[in-house]
């Protein structure tokens, strides 16, 4: 990944709270994400795509851990990163 | 490929493990020492070659997991310390394997004089010196490497000074062990061979000082895989990680139990066979542990970074 994508402060935002539960695996898993199911770079990421970015990240965290605690605090911060009006 | 490669090496060395058990031909002082005849030696050799046959197994399993975890991060930070750390499996696993097929040869390499006892026995002991602190050296050099991927870590003093005085008690009793040792030099009594066959200060200076050092790399290596995974985030990240490291302390930990074992192995000689059996069921249990839990910690720490 280029220096391209630790310019991208959404992008920086999500590392940050998948950080917390995948720690140095964190960013290759966002940008597998990115890659994978928005078809974009890393550093492509928008505002505008947390939420799809979400509906995809929440599954893929749930396959790593029986915690439904875990998951839906995962997905609660990342969804608090998207805006408001999606609690 | 690197997977056929290892359990293909694998199915060889059980095979010539298992064939040697029972075409070489029975240790007549064994069958004396225990009052047993061919047969049942054959068959008390076999119940022993289960046992590593399963470790060796078990070994193969979590450095072919280990390998693949460590081909998934090879150019991130941390991958140069999981390298390190595979490679000294990967040391471990050929060091003990070879070192058992050469344990079984021994006796019969000597009895047809093919070679002097005494050569054997010291490269014998030279061979599990050498690959165990290369093993240890390379676990170290791994654990500290993943630890300064970190930002700010600081160990505890208290940590060290724990290494330190665990250190100084294991030298002691170890050093205790090999002059107590009556075979040392020459064999004595029950043991058929010299342990050694060295003089005290060679013994001193070329294999208790190195093994101390060894065990001294394996225990900080020890302390920087915990201080790692105190320091590291990610709440999934710790968890796969923490099945790792409590697969490579046991395997570190028990190494050194072993080697301590086999200091004191004339006394073992005098025992009868069902505590020397129990002994190495539970030996070799705490080690397919270790090694199962080397596996399952890459193998969690492999599907954080495939997950999609």
């Amino acid at each position: 990944m280029g220096t391209g994508a630790k310019n991208n402060a959404v992008y920086e935002q999500v590392v940050e709270v998948a950080h917390a539960y995948l720690g140095p695996a964190a960013r290759r898993f966002v940008s597998r994400e990115i890659e994978a199911h928005l078809g974009k770079k890393p550093e492509q990421l928008t505002h505008s795509d947390l939420v799809t970015l979400h509906d995809w990240c929440k599954p893929a965290i749930a396959l790593l851990t029986d915690d439904s605690k875990i998951v839906d605090e995962f997905s609660a911060n990342l969804l608090a990163i998207a805006g408001e009006g999606y609690e | 490929m690197r997977s056929k490669l290892l359990y293909g090496s694998l199915v060889i060395a059980i095979l010539f493990y298992f064939v040697s058990v029972f075409v070489l031909e029975a240790d007549s002082a064994a069958l004396a020492r225990y009052h047993i005849t061919d047969t049942q030696l054959k068959l008390l050799s076999l119940a022993f070659a289960i046992p590593v046959a399963v470790t060796w197994f078990v070994a193969v399993y979590s450095i072919d997991n280990m390998g693949k975890y460590a081909a998934r991060i090879r150019v991130t930070k941390e991958g140069k310390g999981i390298r390190l750390l595979l490679w000294g499996l990967y040391v471990l696993g050929f060091g003990v394997a070879v070192s058992s097929l050469m344990s079984r040869s021994f006796t019969h390499a000597v009895d047809l004089y093919i070679m002097n006892q005494s050569a054997l026995t010291i490269i014998f002991s030279k061979f599990g010196l050498v690959y165990l602190f290369v093993c240890f050296l390379l676990f170290f050099l791994g654990s500290r490497r993943l630890l300064k991927t970190l930002k700010k870590v600081e160990i505890p003093t208290w940590q060290y000074f724990a290494v330190t005085l665990s250190m100084l008690v294991i030298a002691v009793s170890y050093v205790t062990a090999v002059l107590s040792n009556p075979s040392r030099t020459v064999a004595t009594g029950a043991a058929r061979f010299a342990t050694y066959a060295l003089p005290d200060w060679l013994i001193m200076t070329t294999v208790v000082l190195p093994y101390l050092v060894a065990w001294t790399l394996g225990f900080y290596a020890v302390l920087f895989l915990r201080a790692y995974q105190k320091n590291v985030a990610g709440v999934l990240y710790k968890r796969a990680l923490n099945k790792l490291n409590t697969g490579f302390i046991i395997i570190i930990l028990l190494t050194i139990v072993t080697q301590f074992i086999s200091a004191i192995s004339p006394v073992l000689l005098g025992w009868v066979v069902m505590p020397i059996l129990l002994l190495f069921t539970l030996l070799f249990t705490a080690i397919i542990a270790g090694y199962v839990y080397v596996a399952l910690g890459a193998k969690g720490l492999t599907k954080l970074e495939e997950v999609t």
